[in-house]
């Protein structure tokens, strides 16, 4: 057959304004009439002249007109409801797998799974009805914390839009069958949403967005989209592609406004405008060179030490005599912040102060992080003596206050050196630095112990007749620099 | 250049000639500094700390830390 030849349509039905008996089912108690069960009884069939009757033309419009009411429904592509009367006539015993039934409301279909189904699909207790074809949404609405058993009717529907304010995790039942529906949570409230079967597992579906689930039969099942690789800026990428190398992602979305969004790097650099930015990373510098900074610094914050100074060498004593040195001072501090200026610095590291036997320490030098701060370095530590005791107590002061950064502290001085009487002569240990400890007072008639990042030498103490001694040296400074980089 | 950094009239540290280590680039991106050249000592401090150096290049005796200053001659300790 071809598309071209349709058969001729029925406009109207046999007979419809003609007289016309109503065709019963059972056979009619009145001979001669016709029933759907026995057709013409034989009497219509018998000669007159033997007792027949006739067959009525009543009878004969009847029928046709019957049978011409399905043809003309159907040649109007009309459908047909669930009909619980002819679902349970005993001559028709239920629908049969594969019947197609017209929903209630005419916007779609219901397939029968099973032979001799009598259940309304959209009844309270409807079995082997799946939603087939169907047009509109099922919205569901004022959602909050109770779950919500979908009837028939709403799981009929292939989109199903959730809407409330949840005041706790709610889930929506769908019956155990295979079919599918696209799920739209507009809901809010810091809560979820889980589509799932009433016995089987689920899937939660995310606020302010959508998800194409489907039922296996047993669960609801939410799988990940193949997708061709996106060519054209409008199009959705894959995973391969935006853990890709050789080219950024470009998300052709409009502009993030929920917490699950993507968000645009304009959005990231709006924030970055406002945020001072991330640490990139940390130099902890020693040695007096040029800084060129990490790719992608923007920013420093410099912690500056100058160099400590060195101790007290205690001079050489008679028997009757002692001699302290006193502990050098502390390399000054200063701390700075700079977003200009500061690639390619000359970076000075202050030394420590040098080595003196019998004498006062060598002082520290200053550190510096080019024009931009200055931390100057600590006082050697002084000696008294040698002579008999008493004599007047000695120490040495911390480096003078930097310049240049936000903050600027003198070093630390170091604590007395004296001698009250030939037992009791006593030096005193290096001054910490705020980046490094000084050197701790050794035993008497032994040289000094060195300090360090910036931390005073210790001094010495000489007892009676003892041999020249050297304080401890001052430790070097140190430039501490950490990198702040933009987003 | 050699520099003494004077704090109270009493020279605290001798500060000796420092070069740059590498050839460092300017907003530009051409040299602005050479490897091997000296660092100018405007270069290297705080302009703060600068105003209290002396140039003692051409001092002779050299002085040394806790000499003392009086703005016009070095002079050592007793």
């Amino acid at each position: 057959m071809q598309l071209s030849s349709p058969p001729t349509l029925v406009p109207i039905p046999f007979a419809d304004s003609g007289a016309k008996n109503v065709i019963p089912e059972a056979p009619s108690p009145t001979p001669g009439l016709a029933s759907l069960t026995s057709g013409f009884p034989p009497v219509t069939m018998t000669p007159l002249a033997a007792g027949g009757i006739p067959p009525a033309g009543q009878d004969m419009n009847g029928i046709l007109n019957l049978i011409c009411q399905s043809v003309r429904w159907a040649n109007a592509g009309g459908g047909y409801k669930y009909n619980s009367a002819f679902a349970t006539d005993s001559n028709v015993g239920g629908y049969p797998q594969g019947a197609v039934l017209l929903r209630g409301d005419g916007m779609g279909y219901w397939l029968n799974l099973a032979d001799n189904n009598t259940t309304d699909p959209e009844g309270g207790s409807p079995a082997n009805w799946a939603p087939l074809e169907a047009y509109g949404i099922t919205a569901v609405t004022g959602l909050t914390n109770a779950n919500v058993t979908l009837t028939p009717v709403q799981y009929g529907l292939p989109i199903i839009t959730l809407a409330g304010t949840l005041t706790g995790n709610v889930q929506i039942i769908f019956p155990a069958l295979k079919s599918q529906w696209k799920i739209v949570n507009a809901t809010t409230g810091a809560f979820t949403v889980t589509c799932k079967t009433a016995s089987g597992t689920g899937v939660i579906v995310n606020q302010g967005g959508e998800a194409n689930v489907y039922g296996d039969g047993t669960n609801i099942v939410l799988n990940a989209l193949q997708i061709a690789p996106a060519t054209a800026s409008n199009q959705a990428v894959t995973l391969g592609q935006t853990t890709s190398t050789s080219s950024p992602l470009q998300l052709a979305t409009a502009v993030a406004t929920l917490p699950a969004h993507a968000v645009q790097l304009s959005q990231l650099t709006g924030i970055g405008a406002t945020i001072a930015g991330r640490l990139i990373g940390v130099r902890a510098i020693t040695t007096s060179g040029t800084y060129t900074p990490t790719t992608g610094t923007t920013a420093v914050r410099v912690r500056l030490v100058g160099g400590g100074g060195a101790g007290g060498g205690a001079a050489a004593t008679s028997g009757t005599q002692t001699s302290v040195g006193a502990g050098g001072g502390s390399g000054s501090y200063s701390e700075g912040y700079f977003t200009s200026g500061f690639s390619g610095v000359s970076v000075t590291i202050g030394s420590g102060g040098g080595l003196v036997a019998g004498g006062a320490g060598g002082n520290g030098s200053a550190s510096s992080f080019g024009a931009l701060m200055t931390a100057p370095g600590g006082i050697g530590g002084p000696i008294a003596g040698p002579s008999a005791p008493p004599f007047p107590s000695v120490a040495a002061a911390g480096g003078i206050a930097g310049t240049g950064g936000y903050l600027n502290s003198i070093g630390n001085a170091s604590s007395a050196a004296g001698a009250a009487t030939t037992s009791s002569s006593i030096g005193s240990p290096g001054a910490g630095s705020l980046l490094g400890g000084g050197g701790s007072l050794p035993a008497a008639f032994t040289n000094g112990i060195a300090g360090t990042n910036g931390g005073g030498g210790s001094g010495t103490t000489a007892g009676v007749s003892s041999g020249i001694l050297t304080g401890g040296a001052g430790g070097k400074g140190i430039c501490i620099i950490e990198e702040y980089g933009a987003f | 250049m050699i520099y003494a950094f004077v704090y109270n009239n009493e020279v605290m540290e001798i500060i000796d000639p420092l070069y740059w280590d590498e050839d460092v680039l300017g907003s530009e991106g051409v040299v602005i500094h050479h490897k091997g050249d000296e660092v100018a000592i405007t270069d290297r401090y705080t302009p703060e700390f600068v105003a209290m150096l002396v140039d003692i290049t051409n001092v002779i005796p050299k002085p040394d830390q806790r000499w003392t200053y009086d703005g016009k001659a070095f002079t050592p300790p007793a």
